[in-house]
């Protein structure tokens, strides 16, 4: 595999692989001084249109840690602001001779797009976000929270609870887990599912509440109030009323169930601040693991292992 | 594609004409005198001074009307223009088209609709119909002036592209235009509820891109047909693509409600699941939908509910196609390839007869613009389409006339090929 555009692109091997280096690549993480020299040399990019945070610094660090040279592209001061358009940027990264480019993108199919006119040149391209469409790596350290703490998927029951229509964490969520055996089910208003969702072979819960004890990770997706064009909701207080997670609902919750949230947390919103105090809550651990899990995807794409 | 004067005699040998009248195929030799068609006989003896071109097993038939082209002049020459487009029309068998008013700036004055057709008149491969705006600068607002603008050349009046939402503006549009009995082009689509790129489907959520349901076309449709028959006006709606739509119109059809309508080849041969890799060349408005609305627009065609099939021709630069999909502008151009597709498709898989299939491309649409069709008689002028239904032709991009070349059926091998047209005292080969 050259990119990782999304997570139909891997196979259930595929998968375990990436979960082996990054379990190796913890290791590293854990140590005094948290660096290997593997890419030594290599350049990387990374190509955020969009603003964020933990994803960009997760990549940059994760770079970093294999001693690879990782630049990172700004919106802010790039020439999209000059009316400088994609491809002119591809081609302009091509005279830079990087290696690899890692991208977030507000419209959906830009990784795609990147990667079809860099299909014969030697630099992978991931997809750190694209628009409603994907969010393969954000997938991919979810299941790895979830593998550490089960390590088998067969027959887990995942709840999702939020915007699954406008939510790519919870696209790229659904096709991992029922990629590695997991049940799925999903909650939120009529308002957030895609259309013909049956065809997702998910189940649809609209009142997640009477079966909560039957799960084993309950993810809770933030409301993004950015990527709505209406008022898909009435408002937030009913939001959090019917589908917040609050301190009596880990009381319903298995003793070893987990609690999950892509972040950034609105609190009090999809979940009451209370709620992080309790060891199932791994929100932080996401972020922990999201380092070796991108160690893992841009060494083995340098590797070309996967 | 070559352009040569007619000589003083060319004599087509061999050829099948299609009677669009008697419904029958018959071997003729068609002798054309001074771009005059002078007889047309079996064996008609050669002369000395006559040319020859030898047809055989070649269709004859006239020349194509398009109710639907962007020629994107004036203000968009870079993607097309009169000159341009008006040669892949007769590239594509066409040799009477209607060009759309969504121009920059729009057609909603009599001098933009005079300087259209003397501007086509320098070139003269092809016929020129503008459609006009119905309202002015298309906003949907303010009618434009009818009167001038039909007496300046215009033949019917649409704000294609943008639907009129308000409904007693529509109302106002359709009751001034029966005044001077022009046809208002319906472009159907709720564009509050049309928020998206693609079909909104599980397709449109695999791809993560916004989804445009297909009711959107429905409501407008059923709301436009409705308006217009209360005020007992013409009216055509543009490049219908759903089933839905089709449902609708089947139902109104029977309870005696007056409209025609179009539809265009990419609806009835491309789906939805033919969007892979973000290819901006799928990108088309109404967007490609599911099997079942190809099949019913089929069945639609079969019919006759569907009175007319259309190019929908919609040059874009490839710099404006080659960006991301969100980004890219709807359309592709259909004039050379819109009569292949729809031979192919159609008649070759047998939904229709060629007979039936030439009704949409000639005779209806010339009885919903009100034109005559220049028939292949003696004493006519010669306005000839020689196709080969036998031959095949890859459409490779060396081929393209159009100024523009977004398309997804480049390098497609079709089933037939249009040899030649005859118009205007001239002869375009291909």
């Amino acid at each position: 595999m050259k990119h990782l555009l999304s997570i139909n692109d891997l196979s259930e091997k595929d998968i375990y692989k990436i979960f082996d280096y990054a379990s190796q690549f913890e290791e590293v993480l854990k140590r005094p001084i948290p660096v290997v020299p593997s890419l030594r040399g290599k350049t990387i990019l990374t190509l955020f249109y969009e603003p964020s945070t933990r994803t960009q610094t997760s990549f940059t660090l994760a770079g970093k840690r294999l001693s690879c040279d990782v630049i990172n592209f700004s919106f802010s001061t790039s020439s999209i602001l000059k009316g400088e358009s994609l491809l002119d940027t591809v081609k302009n990264i091509l005279k830079m001779k990087v290696d690899g480019i890692i991208v977030r993108h507000s419209v959906a199919g830009v990784p795609h797009f990147l990667a079809h006119h860099l299909e014969k040149e030697n630099i992978f391209v991931i997809n750190a976000g694209d628009g409603i469409n994907e969010h393969p790596t954000q997938a991919l350290l979810d299941a790895y929270t979830i593998y550490k703490k089960f390590k088998d998927f067969n027959n887990l029951k995942i709840l999702i609870i939020g915007d699954i229509k406008h939510s790519r964490v919870a696209h790229s969520d659904i096709l991992i887990f029922k990629k590695l055996g997991c049940k799925v089910f999903v909650s939120c208003p009529y308002s957030f599912l895609p259309v013909e969702f049956e065809k997702m072979d998910v189940v649809y819960l609209p009142d997640f509440r009477e079966k909560l004890s039957d799960f084993d990770c309950v993810i809770a997706l933030r409301v993004q109030k950015e990527r709505h064009n209406f008022s898909y909701l009435s408002s937030i207080r009913e939001y959090h009323l019917l589908y917040g997670i609050k301190k009596e609902d880990l009381n319903k919750m298995k003793k070893n169930a987990l609690l999950m949230h892509p972040g950034p947390v609105n609190w009090e919103v999809e979940l009451s601040y209370e709620v992080l105090k309790d060891e199932r809550c791994v929100i932080l651990d996401q972020v922990f693991n999201g380092v070796a899990i991108r160690m893992a995807i841009i060494f083995l794409l340098f590797q070309e292992k996967l | 594609m070559k352009i040569e004067n007619l000589p003083e005699y060319l004599l087509l040998k061999n050829g099948i004409l299609i009677d669009l009248d008697k419904k029958e195929k018959r071997e003729v030799d068609i002798l054309i005198k001074e771009g005059k068609i002078e007889k047309i006989s079996k064996g008609i003896e050669k002369k000395d001074k006559f040319i020859i071109l030898d047809i055989k097993d070649c269709y004859i038939f006239p020349g194509l009307i398009d109710l639907h082209t962007h020629l994107r002049t004036p203000g968009r020459e870079d993607e097309e223009t009169i000159e341009t487009g008006t040669k892949a029309a007769i590239a594509g068998g066409f040799t009477k088209i209607c060009c759309l008013p969504n121009t920059e700036p729009p057609l909603d004055n009599e001098s933009l609709i005079t300087y259209l057709i003397a501007e086509n008149k320098k070139y003269n491969y092809c016929d020129l119909y503008p459609i006009a705006c119905a309202t002015k600068r298309r906003e949907g607002k303010e009618i434009c002036d009818y009167y001038l603008l039909k007496k300046a050349g215009a033949v019917a009046i649409s704000d294609d592209g943008a639907a009129i939402s308000s409904s007693q503006v529509l109302r106002l549009v359709l009751e001034y235009s029966k005044t001077f009995d022009l046809p208002y082009f319906s472009h159907c689509e709720d564009k509050e509820l049309a928020q998206g790129v693609i079909n909104e489907s599980f397709i449109s959520y695999q791809l993560g891109l916004r989804g445009i349901p297909d009711i959107s076309e429905t409501i407008f449709a059923f709301r436009d047909v409705l308006i217009a028959n209360y005020v007992k006006s013409k009216i055509h709606l543009c490049h219908i693509s759903s089933k839905k739509t089709i449902q609708i119109l089947r139902f109104l059809k029977e309870n005696n409600y007056q409209f025609t309508c179009e539809t265009a080849p990419h609806y009835f041969t491309l789906t939805e699941k033919d969007i892979k890799n973000y290819d901006t060349n799928y990108k088309v408005n109404p967007p490609l939908k599911k099997e079942e609305d190809k099949e019913e627009i089929k069945k639609a065609l079969r019919e006759g509910l569907i009175d007319a099939i259309a190019s929908d021709h919609a040059p874009h630069l490839l710099a404006e196609k080659e960006q991301d999909f969100e980004n890219a502008p709807f359309g592709i151009i259909g004039l050379e390839t819109c009569f292949l597709l729809s031979y192919e498709e159609l008649v070759l898989k047998g939904n229709l007869t060629i007979f039936e299939l030439l009704e949409k491309f000639i005779t209806n649409p010339a009885k919903i613009l009100g034109i005559e069709i220049n028939k292949i008689k003696e004493n006519n002028e010669a306005e000839i389409v020689i196709f080969s239904p036998k031959e095949k032709y890859i459409y490779s991009e060396d081929k393209v006339v159009s100024k523009s070349k977004n398309t997804p059926f480049l390098n497609k091998e079709f089933s037939g090929r249009i040899k030649a047209v005859i118009n205007k005292n001239k002869i375009f080969y291909f």
